[in-house]
């Protein structure tokens, strides 16, 4: 199970001091973005089977022209649910994180915003949280209220949100200190307003920064669950599933494990490429 | 008993064993020549057999042990007082030599072998079987059942045991049979080291039994090992040792096959790579009693609309089903129960019909239906569950497939109006009798019966067919599975078959249907040469 | 330094006792039903119940954690519903084995780490290279790396043994570290040794590789930073190599990061066990934890979660001490 912290710490200034802005946010969003895109057309373009089409070929049919992955155990073209498992892990993940992350982020600024007794209440429980082994709970959670998707993403964003809060209080924290702040401050503007159009946006370049590192991760531990009869229940394409529930084939028909783990490989090294530019292109402006 | 991932069990019950004789399922084997071996006389490693077991074992304990997994560890070390002939329903002496039973079927009497030691050193006699007897029943866990009925017992002398019941029992003599019947087990254990607890602590890592090996170790998560016993009372052991191996992934399993590390796989091998296995290792395939059943609940919208349920029958082509899920390592069933058990019984009214199929999904008061299964190593019931999903989608059902744990299944029957629509799930009788099969099955109270059948007939049927004369009981029993059948609460739909993937010297292979998964370790030979 | 051991401690009973409501919570919301898997299909309704009350799971809740806080207090985890064992006893039946096997993994994820972290300093097309080539490794799932090495070193290659812990003719010596590596060198059996050895490193391996990716990417960032600052271009300046600046100055202080994230790969490390362990046939916490999830066994899972769990902080635990011995500055903190 890969699960777990994640980022690499450096030292580095918050991105409020570096002054990346809302304007930082949306060039590190594109290119998550952009693949979210891709996955969301790739099936519908290039899949030439619906998931859970059972072909003609019968099962166990080779790799060939017309079935480039090959058939699987019931005769379902490997490639379109491949494209369709692609998708399906895609989105599982961003939906994590996406969970996690605003919760993370409600919590982080809520604690940024307030100070006092309430931001340290709120952080004593975010590193009780952090200081538990993510992937063990992960494992207890979905071992204990049995396993299916929807569970599954529930336990890893239970496991996933104290991050986040971390991060959007840090720079919640930075921002309020800052000039502008101060002048919306004496200006009268209310506090809620001032988190929601001064502070929190502050907090989106890393937060986002973080998501993109995370997404390679997610698709990993997903894979990991799966693997262990604790992820998303056939006939799901779901690549993680669908490689470990083809292992029994790993010796007679390769093709049928081996297609989605080297799916879930691509599909991490891409998340994980993705993050590593958005690491450095937010390392280059906030260490200089 | 149930096939999971978790394989927690079961049970059964019986009807005359001298009226089954005869049924004994024949046994084919198919592939594997007899070794074309290399070594001339069999050096110590020759004599070391390896097997896997993909979980540990609960415990070692004959009156604890209640699951598939580790029968052959309790079957080699423990011997009861009859057992199954291989191959076959018919029950032969095995620490009794004969038995009678009264005319008013009340008292068996036991006379048993003479001779026989425990591992401890002793010479087993009727006292220890009595008391053998009375530990299963003061320790009262899941295989205590089959001694309930019992009002007294008695050892008039020190080769004769003599059990009186309460009532007619049928199937008693089955459960004596039974892999999860009561074993005789020694003064060693139950005297020296019953502790406090009738010696459950001893025992859940050594064992005192009379069979042709002993638990030497136990170590649990790594291996166990079985050591030949040098006062056996029947014919020796080919192999000295045993080593059975916890190797908890079927792949690994499988590598370690071909590369000569394991000698054989006794259960969840890919039925799909039987067909190119490697040279160096062959398989044999006997029927047992898993069968396949898909459980329907009757207790929410749409399946508690008879007509509704009734078009199931018409949704699947069981015969295609069954080849492609199982690819040849599994037959449609025949009737409500395994035909060796229960013969004659009428054909089952299952048949593919694209009309009625749709025609039920129409009337269907919804048409989002789950289907659970348990999770399995082999993953046969999910390949199943799929297949059924597709063939259903096409009626024009909207099926959501989902795996659950064992424990989960038994639990539904509290809340039955949460629980699946459908549910797939692998059980096997107790022993080889008609009654072990339907009363955890088809009685309302039933162990197997998961999601709530009731049927008020069927219940009176079965208390009266367990006293009954055998074959009145044969004719109840006939009764009960064609008012299952009719009902369309349950569907039988393959029986699977036991298979073996063994290394190619390895020769000697039997088995008993009833005991799953389960070759007889001492009758397993090398052959080399 | 006192003052912080002792806050920390607090923090380590507060985070336990976090951990054990959790993972009594969980098994208070789920649906099945344990007992009666245990005592299987045929037992009568009144074996049932009789069992349920004697395992007190007919008790209300609040009384249940009430028990359960006094039993763990006591050092009683409850029995096990599989094995009948007490849970304690069947952790220290397979915790060693895990022991053994997580901390040849840390080891080697600290020397890989840092060596292949040392080797992505200083930019370059070779370190570009590389650092493509980490993030593809972290990239394959767990299982398949696994699978991967048994197939080209067990099975084509015949270099290493598949399953286990051990050859299985061998016999096992009874402790006293319970440590195979450690207890064949105390009996002085070199084939024991080796036998262990050569099982352990497949698995190991395995385990290894993602923590060691992630602590070779955290200190390679952390020590381009330090190479900008100034006293190490002061050293620089100085005349020193680019090698020794890095290994005297830069390493130095870039280690706290890197120590913080080995910690915390740590976990990472732990939730790797339960696939590892399974794939390599391992004795461990992994298996027991994945033959309790099967069997819904409440007992040995709660029980199996807080050691994992109690390992983890207490480990952490002590790489905050050692970076406060270390640096001075985070004692203040």
């Amino acid at each position: 199970m890969a699960a777990g912290p994640r980022f690499p710490i450096g030292r580095r200034r918050s991105a409020a001091e570096a002054g990346l802005g809302a304007a930082g946010a949306r060039r590190a969003l594109i290119p998550l973005e952009i693949v979210t895109v891709v996955m969301l057309v790739l099936p519908t373009v290039f899949a030439t089977h619906s998931a859970l089409d059972i072909t003609t070929a019968g099962p166990f049919h080779h790799p060939s022209l017309r079935y480039p992955f090959g058939t699987d155990d019931l005769g379902r073209d490997v490639f379109s649910r491949v494209l369709y498992g692609a998708r399906a892990s895609w989105l599982s993940a961003l939906g994590v994180i996406v969970v996690g992350a605003a919760f993370g982020g409600l919590i982080g600024a809520v604690a940024g915003a307030f100070g006092g007794i309430v931001d340290t209440l709120l952080m004593r429980l975010t590193d009780l949280f952090l200081a538990l082994p993510a992937p063990v709970l992960a494992i207890a959670v979905i071992a204990s209220v049995g396993p299916s998707l929807f569970h599954t993403l529930l336990a890893l964003s239970i496991v996933w949100w104290p991050w986040y809060a971390r991060i959007v209080r840090g720079e919640v924290r930075a921002l309020a200190a800052r000039p502008h702040a101060e002048a919306a401050r004496l200006a009268g503007v209310g506090r809620a307003r001032l988190v929601l159009r001064h502070l929190l946006p502050g907090a989106f370049a890393p937060v986002i920064v973080a998501m993109s590192l995370d997404v390679g991760n997610l698709i990993l531990a997903l894979a990991a669950l799966s693997f262990i009869g604790l992820g998303a229940p056939p006939p799901a394409a779901e690549l993680g599933a669908m490689s470990s529930q083809g292992l029994e084939y790993l010796f007679g028909y390769a093709w049928v494990p081996i297609a989605p783990a080297v799916g879930v490989a691509v599909l991490a090294l891409t998340a994980n490429l993705l993050g590593e530019k958005a690491n450095r292109s937010l390392d280059e402006r906030t260490t200089r | 008993m149930k096939l999971s991932r978790a394989r927690t069990a079961p049970l059964c019950l019986i009807l005359g064993a001298l009226a089954l004789a005869g049924c004994g399922a024949a046994s084919t084997s198919s592939g594997g020549s007899p070794a074309s071996g290399t070594t001339a006389a069999a050096s110590a490693s020759d004599q070391i057999l390896r097997i896997p077991y993909l979980a540990d074992m609960s415990v070692p304990d004959p009156d604890i042990f209640y699951d598939i997994e580790g029968n052959s560890v309790i079957l080699s070390a423990y011997d009861g007082l009859v057992t199954y002939a291989p191959g076959s329903t018919t029950i032969v002496p095995d620490l009794a030599t004969s038995w009678t039973v009264s005319p008013d079927r009340l008292t068996y009497t036991f006379h048993l072998r003479a001779g026989v030691h425990f591992h401890d050193g002793t010479v087993m006699t009727s006292q220890e079987v009595e008391r053998s007897f009375q530990r299963r029943l003061a320790v009262n866990q899941a295989p205590a059942y089959m001694l309930k009925p019992i009002a007294s017992m008695a050892t008039p002398n020190p080769l004769t045991f003599v059990v009186h019941l309460k009532s007619p029992v049928n199937p008693f003599i089955d459960y004596m049979a039974s892999s999860w019947g009561p074993k005789v087990i020694g003064p060693d254990a139950l005297v020296t080291h019953a502790g406090s607890d009738h010696a459950q602590t001893w025992l859940s890592t050594h064992d005192d039994g009379t069979g042709p090996y002993e638990l030497t170790t136990f170590a649990r998560g790594r291996q166990y090992v079985l050591t030949r016993s040098p006062d056996y009372w029947g014919a020796q052991p080919y192999f000295k040792e045993v080593l059975i191996k916890i190797t908890p992934d079927i792949g690994t399993q499988q590598l370690e096959l071909q590369n000569g590390d394991v000698d054989a796989i006794m259960h969840s091998f890919p039925a799909s790579e039987l067909n190119s296995l490697p040279s160096n290792v062959h398989a044999e395939e006997f029927p047992s009693f898993l069968r396949l059943l898909l459980y329907v609940n009757t207790n929410k919208a749409p399946f508690n609309n008879p007509a509704v349920r009734a078009s199931l029958r018409a949704d699947v082509n069981i015969p295609q089903l069954v080849a492609e899920a199982y690819s040849g390592t599994a037959t449609p069933s025949i009737g409500a129960y395994p035909e060796a058990i229960l013969p004659n019984q009428p054909t089952l009214p299952y048949a593919p019909n694209a009309k009625l199929a749709a025609a039920g999904a129409k009337a269907a008061s919804t048409k989002n239906i789950t289907l659970a299964y348990t999770a399995d190593e082999s993953g046969v019931q999910r390949r199943v569950g799929e297949l059924i999903q597709a063939d259903l989608a096409q009626a024009g059902w909207n099926v959501t497939v989902k795996e659950v744990q064992l424990p989960q299944v038994y639990g539904y029957v509290n809340n039955l109006s949460s629980a699946p629509d459908l549910m797939l799930q692998t059980n096997t009788p107790d022993a080889s009798h008609p009654d072990t099969w339907a009363r955890i099955l088809f009685d309302s109270t039933g162990g197997l019966n998961f999601l709530g059948f009731k049927d008020p007939t069927v219940d009176s049927l079965l208390n009266q067919a367990l006293s009954a004369p055998p074959a009145k009981a044969t004719s109840l029993y006939q009764q009960v599975g064609q008012d299952v059948v009719a009902s369309n609460e349950i569907f039988f739909l393959g029986d699977v078959k036991n298979v073996f993937v063994l290394n190619r010297d390895l020769t000697g292979v039997e088995q008993v249907p009833a005991y799953p998964w389960t070759v007889t370790l001492a009758d397993l030979k090398r052959t080399a040469g | 330094m006192a003052s912080l051991v002792g806050r920390r401690l607090v923090a380590l009973v507060a985070v336990m006792f976090g951990l054990v409501v959790i993972v009594f919570a969980l098994q208070a919301v789920i649906p099945s039903d344990p007992v009666r898997a245990m005592v299987g299909a045929s037992a009568s309704p009144q074996i049932v119940a009789q069992e349920r009350h004697k395992l007190g799971y007919d008790k209300p809740l609040p009384e249940r954690f009430a028990d359960y806080l006094d039993r763990l207090v006591h050092g009683n985890l409850e029995t096990s519903l599989r094995t009948r064992n007490p849970v304690t006893q069947d952790l220290g039946t397979f915790a060693p084995a895990t022991l053994e096997l997580a901390l040849s993994a840390a080891v080697l994820a600290g020397v890989l780490g840092v060596g292949l972290g040392l080797l992505l300093v200083g930019g370059g097309r070779a370190a570009r290279l590389l650092r493509l080539v980490l993030i593809g490794g972290a990239s394959v799932p767990t299982f398949l790396t696994a699978l991967l090495a048994i197939l080209v070193f067990y099975s084509t290659l015949h270099l290493l043994p598949a399953s286990g812990r051990v050859s299985d003719t061998l016999v096992v010596p009874d402790g006293p570290t319970k440590l195979l590596l450690v207890d064949s060198l105390l009996h002085g059996e070199p084939n024991l040794f080796w036998s262990a050895f050569t099982h352990l490193i497949m698995p190991a391996f395995t385990l290894a590789l993602l923590p060691a990716l992630a602590i070779a990417r955290t200190l390679a960032t952390s020590c381009e930073q330090i190479m900008r600052e100034d006293y190490v271009r002061t050293a620089r300046s100085k005349g020193l190599r680019e090698r020794r600046v890095l290994i005297r100055h830069a390493l130095r202080n870039a280690a706290g990061p890197a120590l913080t994230m080995s910690g915390l790969q740590f976990g990472l490390l732990l939730g790797g066990i339960v696939v590892v362990e399974q794939i390599y046939a391992w004795p461990g916490l992994g298996l027991y934890l994945d033959q309790s999830i099967a069997y819904s066994d409440f007992p040995a899972i709660t029980g199996t979660t807080l050691l994992l769990g109690a390992a983890y902080v207490v480990v952490n635990f002590t790489v905050d001490l050692a970076q406060a011995w270390a640096d001075p500055r985070i004692r203040t903190v």
